[in-house]
Parts: structure tokens; C-alpha cells; sequence
């Protein structure tokens, strides 16, 4: 849902060059043509003022073109060329949003928010996996405490539980997530990429790839919380812990990621 | 070489997923005071084991997790080549 007091600015890496919008992280060009030009070459300005200039620009209706221009600021960002800054603050949006899910709820619509991309350093294995984790952080923390909340939620119905049981899986599934997306970034091996926030999915953006490097980078996400997940397992049996245990599973849960059932284990397994 | 990849991958994650069940049901059993004895055949995947004379008790792991890691890795590798007969089929 974008409003006319959002502001959209090119995505880091993104320029517009002529006629034509460059995205050097997926090596896309897209044409656009002199509409589209006006708007992009005044990003960090209001939607709606941008709107209003068009329609000054070209004698057309100001309510029109404000729903065009919010139109078209929608598609840019589907298609991760821009992200937005919004201008109203987080529970007036939260409100909106309601207010058209509501409205939506008939037809089983759901309104959609703007996705994110962020820009990683994938120069090193190292480096790709830190700026990863540092953009992942704050939906993994969600996740988590989502989950950990569904979890306890469920053990409260059906009997006791401990309560770090809870905790323990939300915490292994929100870590789950982080490193299964710097798994992806660490592999690809100096290759642009940003990760993307679209609503409830989050994913690593490249260029296309093909063979082993494409097999390798498809693999590695799904692996590397694997290895925590084997760690913690075998620390838990010897402690008796179950806390653990449960963590380990809800890292472990990633493994099916590397099988045909996911789009990550038919790219690994490819030929 | 597709079956193979999807012969090993599968195979890893059906045996890390194996594993970490295999060792949350054994300390959950043992904690309870259960007895649990899972075999397949004569391969011993889990046994849980009390000691009545010191309490507490005593969780092996055994080989069946291996078999159920092939296992796995063999469904994957059929998956995969299932998949791959349909989309050549589809192409033309």
C-alpha cells in the first residue's frame, strides 16, 4: 500500500541511464519511456507532489495521475528497482492497512506492503554473510518471536511444557532463517546480490547462474544451518536437555530444503 | 549425475532430520521414564533404556539412521528423476 506522502528512491546499485533502468544485480535492463523518466528522475520526492507536477506537465486530471503515479511507484518496487520511504508513521500505516484489509476480507484480499532490497557486500564469504545477517536481523527476531509464541500457544492446549521450550524453537527457526540466507550469499562467491523483504518471504537476489555454481549457491542456504543444527543435537543428548533438542530441530527443519520438494533442492540437484 | 546429487542430498538432510528427531524423542522418553525400542529389522534406529537400580537412563543412536538416511536419499533420487521425465515430457 503506498501513499502519496511516500517518497521511492533506486534501489542501491539501480540507475537509470537514457531510457533505460539498469539493475547491475540481476544484469537487467528495462526500457521506460519519458512518463516513466519523469518520475524517476525526481525520487526522494512526495508521490503525490510528483503526481501533481506530471499532471501540471501534461494537462491531465490530478486525481488520475496521483493513482497512476502510485501505480506505477507500486510496480518499481515489485519489481525491486526502488524502495520506499514511507511518510506516514508506523501505526497510522498499520491502521491503513486495516482499514483495506477489511474492506478486502470478502474476497479474501490481502493489501500488499512494500518490499525492501538491500544492498550486500558479497566481495568475501565473510563479508557477504555479515551484511546478510545484519539485514536479516530484525525479520529473524520477528520470526522468532512469532513462532515462539504460536509454540507456546499450542503447549498451553495440549498440556505442559516448559516454558524455554517455546523460546527454544523460536529462537532455532529465527536463526534457521538467517543463516539459510547467508548460506546463499556467502556462496556466491563475489557475484552482486541484496536481499529482498517482500512481505512474508525473504530471499537473496543475483544475477542468473548456471551449472556448479548455480547447484553450489542453491545448496548452501538450506546447509548451513545444518551445522549448528548437528552441534546442538549432540550437545543436547549428553545434557538431557530437551530445550536444546527442540532448538535443533527447528534448525534441522531447513534439511528439507535440499530436497526436490523446495525450489532450493531442485536447483541443487539440477543437471 | 542428477540421481546421484539428489541421492546425496537427500540422504543428508533425511539423516540430519533423523538425528535431531531421533534425539529429541530419546531425551523427551528418558525424562519421562519411558522404555522405546525402535528397530528397523534387526538395525537399531533408537533405544531408550531405564536403570532401575541408579535411575536416570540410557539413549543409544544406532545404525538405522543410516538406513533411513538412504531411504530418504533413495525418494529423492525417484523424486528428482520423476520430476526431470515430466518436464523433458512437457519441453516436447
Amino acid at each position: 500500500m503506498f501513499d502519496e506522502v511516500d517518497t521511492i528512491v533506486l534501489a542501491d546499485g539501480v540507475l537509470v541511464d537514457g531510457d533505460v533502468v539498469c539493475d547491475p544485480v540481476r544484469a537487467g535492463r528495462y526500457p521506460v519511456n519519458a512518463t516513466a523518466r519523469f518520475v524517476l528522475c525526481r525520487t526522494g520526492r512526495e508521490l503525490g507532489v510528483v503526481a501533481a507536477e506530471l499532471a501540471d506537465a501534461h494537462g491531465l486530471d490530478r486525481g488520475q495521475t496521483r493513482d497512476d503515479v502510485l501505480a506505477f511507484a507500486f510496480r518499481l518496487n515489485r519489481l525491486l528497482l526502488v524502495n520506499v520511504r514511507h511518510g506516514r508513521g508506523r501505526v497510522r500505516r498499520w491502521w491503513a492497512w486495516l482499514a483495506v484489509a477489511l474492506r478486502l476480507a470478502p474476497v479474501a484480499g490481502i493489501p500488499g506492503g512494500a518490499w525492501r532490497r538491500v544492498q550486500l557486500d558479497t566481495r568475501t564469504p565473510l563479508t557477504a554473510a555479515a551484511t546478510t545477517l545484519r539485514a536479516v536481523r530484525g525479520r529473524a527476531v520477528g520470526v522468532a518471536a512469532a513462532t515462539a509464541l504460536l509454540v507456546a500457544q499450542t503447549a498451553a492446549l495440549v498440556g505442559a511444557a516448559p516454558v524455554s521450550a517455546p523460546l527454544a524453537v523460536g529462537i532455532g527457526v529465527g536463526a534457521g532463517l538467517a543463516l539459510h540466507e547467508a548460506g546463499h550469499a556467502a556462496a556466491l562467491g563475489g557475484a552482486p546480490a541484496a536481499l529482498v523483504l517482500a512481505g512474508p518471504r525473504t530471499f537473496v537476489v543475483h544475477r542468473a547462474l548456471v551449472g556448479t555454481r548455480r547447484r553450489l549457491v542453491a545448496a548452501a542456504g538450506p546447509t548451513a544451518p545444518l551445522v549448528p543444527a548437528a552441534a546442538v543435537a549432540t550437545v543436547a543428548r549428553p545434557l538431557g536437555s530437551a530445550v536444546l533438542a527442540l532448538a535443533a530441530c527447528a534448525l534441522g527443519g531447513h534439511a528439507v530444503g535440499l530436497t526436490v520438494a523446495t525450489g532450493d533442492g531442485r536447483a541443487a540437484c539440477s543437471g | 549425475m542428477l540421481w546421484l546429487r539428489a541421492l546425496a542430498l537427500g540422504a543428508v538432510a533425511c539423516g540430519v532430520l533423523a538425528y535431531t528427531a531421533a534425539t529429541v524423542t530419546a531425551i523427551v522418553a528418558a525424562s519421562s521414564g519411558a522404555v522405546l525400542e525402535l528397530r528397523i529389522g534387526p538395525v537399531v534406529v533408537l533405544v531408550v533404556e531405564q536403570l532401575d537400580d541408579r535411575g536416570g537412563a540410557v539413549t543409544t543412536l544406532g545404525p538405522g539412521l543410516i538406513l533411513v538416511a538412504l531411504a530418504g536419499g533413495v525418494v529423492n533420487a525417484a523424486a528428482a528423476l520423476a520430476i526431470g521425465w515430466r518436464e523433458r515430457r512437457r519441453i516436447r
